[in-house]
């Protein structure tokens, strides 16, 4: 048993150190930039491998939704220069404070293999609900549907105040009861 | 008696035969009057299935519930919620069984009425009992009332559940009061504090002309009120799933639906019951085989509503059978839960709308065995409508333990469950012991029926 684990120690320590030698020779990687326009927002991923641009590889765009990545239009190939273009939409609903978490990806390159980055950015489309502050089923205790505060209360009063009344006829019973004794 | 005679006012009531009277009222007060050593041993079974439900919640909320309930982030409501559902749809026995005949003038209702009623108090009770049982934090209850919104179904259930409990519980001890007044004027050799409790609690009853008026109007208004009141409770209950986002509640069906099944559920307690407190207080000549008769009637055109509204609750879908639907619903017909399903549907739907139908098992034994075989399946109704779609949430499940996947209630929930079962019965039993459970006024009116005559009695 004690030979077992030194065999699989020194397996460890072999693929620790080999790992940085074999990507030394195959520094490919991307970096990604974003690009405010006028109207249109651009995101651009540059691969370069050995800082050497890369063209013609193909990039796929992505932002991080809950449970998984969202594709973002179609993959674009890399021009001349190693770099992807992609317009970027301006109606992915986002957090608050509109913060997307953008991915791209080079996926099963013959050459390069898998290759991503990610990076922030505030172009997404901020959800701000205001269904607390406004009357509505969603709403807060307060803001209840008048409808249903008017309706509900009604009711509730309506039988309450009967209940309370037949209540009420429980003493006229007694009251008649003494009033009988005392004749 | 008779020189106590109160009623001098100028009316058209009469004084009731007070003989045929004093026989009834011997016998019907003869349960109040002794309890035996089989009523006592009864009593202490009860109280000990009580003290053990006590303990075992005390475990549950002591200890971690992980560790005590089965309940898992998927079947996140288990056999506490189903047994609310249960006890919510047994409470509709008293609008069923004594406001619904009441009002449609069916003469039989007479001794069952205070039967069902009882039973509707002790049920809703135990059903409040169950949500706090199921609440994963009971110490916030009172949040309910101070946050809780109007907007969700959950302040409707607790606000239904709060004005069924007090009308039934009113709705009980209105008609008790001309019974208190018996109780008091004619029970011997019982304590001083229970002589004083009927007394202050039958409000000065006499009997006049005047007194009768205001308890019959108070009765009437009640037993009217009671009935949409009952019907908005287990509609509410059926909303708690409906409007809940699931693709196995996701039904237009399901207030109507637990309705009739609330009905069915309720005269197969009634037949249980009946056939119970006439055997052991020896009341055959006031629950008799006419109403047997007459209830196993009942349960097959409540079986025939049942089933009609079953079909429409799965047959609909299944015609579909569309995603998440057929997940669900192909567990119940030849999945993990088929067995179940369909004993449930043999025993508790085929079983009471056809067997009745035979007159010889309308008698009261065999008719007590279709109803306990109801019961049983009721309560597995339930369980199969809260439990198994459950495991086919809108996101699937993925990467959990095996244990979240199938849920089967821990001894801690079970313990808890036949405490309620148990304190239900130890309600009505306790009750029958201090109060006639059948009410000797109704009865006595009824038999002077047709003679605009009203029992004057002490």
């Amino acid at each position: 048993m004690k030979r077992n684990h030194l065999y699989r120690f020194l397996l460890v320590v072999l693929l620790g150190f080999s790992g940085p030698l074999f990507a030394e020779g195959d520094d490919a990687k991307i970096v990604l930039t974003f690009e405010k326009g006028d109207s249109i927002n651009t995101c651009k991923a540059l691969v370069t491998s050995n800082d050497t641009p890369v063209k013609e590889i193909e990039v796929k765009l992505y932002v991080q939704r809950m449970f998984s990545l969202l594709p973002v239009g179609d993959a674009v190939a890399t021009d001349e220069e190693g770099i992807s273009s992609f317009e970027f939409p301006n109606d992915i609903p986002a957090d608050l404070d509109g913060k997307l978490t953008v991915f791209a990806k080079v996926e099963d390159d013959e050459n390069l293999g898998n290759l991503e980055a990610k990076g922030q950015i505030d172009w997404g489309a901020p959800r701000v609900s205001n269904d607390i502050m406004e009357r509505s089923l969603s709403g807060s205790r307060s803001n209840a549907p008048w409808i249903l505060t008017i309706v509900s209360n009604i009711i509730i009063l309506g039988i309450w105040g009967t209940l309370v009344y037949v209540v009420t006829q429980l003493f006229k019973i007694k009251k008649l009861s003494r009033h009988l004794a005392k004749k | 008696m008779s020189e106590h005679k109160i009623n001098t006012e100028p009316t058209t009531y009469e004084t009731f035969t007070q003989e045929e009277y004093m026989v009834m009222k011997d016998e019907l007060l003869r349960p109040v009057q002794h309890i035996g050593k089989w009523g006592k041993v009864w009593i202490g079974f009860l109280v000990a299935v009580c003290m053990c439900g006590i303990y075992a919640y005390y475990i549950q909320e002591t200890k971690s519930k992980y560790v005590t309930v089965a309940l898992r982030d998927y079947t996140m409501w288990g056999v506490y919620i189903s047994n609310f559902v249960f006890f919510v749809a047994l409470s509709l026995i008293g609008v069923l069984m004594s406001a619904v005949l009441k009002l449609t003038n069916f003469e039989w209702y007479r001794p069952l009425s205070r039967i069902a009623e009882v039973i509707a108090v002790a049920a809703i009770m135990l059903a409040g009992v169950s949500i706090v049982a199921a609440m994963g934090r009971p110490d916030r209850l009172h949040f309910l009332f101070l946050h809780g919104r109007i907007q969700s179904p959950i302040v409707w259930d607790i606000i239904v559940i709060m004005t069924y409990i007090a009308t039934s519980m009113i709705l009980l001890f209105i008609p008790l009061i001309p019974s208190l007044s018996t109780c008091k004027n004619h029970l011997h050799n019982k304590p001083k504090w229970q002589m004083k409790m009927y007394a202050w609690m039958s409000f000065g009853w006499e009997g006049t002309a005047e007194q009768w008026k205001i308890l019959k109007r108070s009765i009437r208004i009640l037993t009217i009120m009671v009935i949409p009141l009952g019907v908005s409770i287990h509609t509410v209950t059926a909303w708690l799933f409906a409007t809940t986002l699931r693709a196995e509640w996701d039904s237009t069906n399901f207030g109507a639906y637990f309705v009739s099944g609330a009905f069915l559920l309720g005269v197969a307690g009634m037949i249980v019951a009946v056939f119970v407190i006439r055997k052991s207080y020896n009341l055959e000549n006031y629950l008799t085989p006419m109403h047997f008769d007459k209830l196993g009637r009942a349960l097959v055109l409540m079986s025939f509503i049942y089933i009609y509204f079953n079909i429409n609750e799965y047959l609909v879908p299944a015609y579909k059978m569309s995603g998440l639907h057929a997940n669900h619903l192909l567990d119940l017909f030849t999945g993990e839960d088929s067995t179940l399903y369909w004993s449930v549907v043999f025993f508790g739907m085929f079983v009471p709308a056809i067997f009745p139908l035979f007159k010889p098992m309308r008698k009261p034994l065999p008719l007590t065995i279709i109803a306990v075989v109801v019961v049983i399946a009721a309560w597995f109704k339930r369980y199969l409508i809260v439990i198994p779609g459950l495991s086919h949430p809108y996101l699937p499940i993925q990467d959990v333990p095996d244990s979240w996947r199938h849920y089967s209630p821990s001894l801690v929930e079970m313990t808890i469950v036949a405490a309620t079962f148990a304190a239900m019965m130890l309600i009505v039993t306790l009750f029958s012991r201090f109060f006639p459970i059948i009410s000797v006024w109704e009865v006595a009116e009824g038999k002077l029926e047709g003679k605009d005559e009203i029992i004057n009695y002490k």
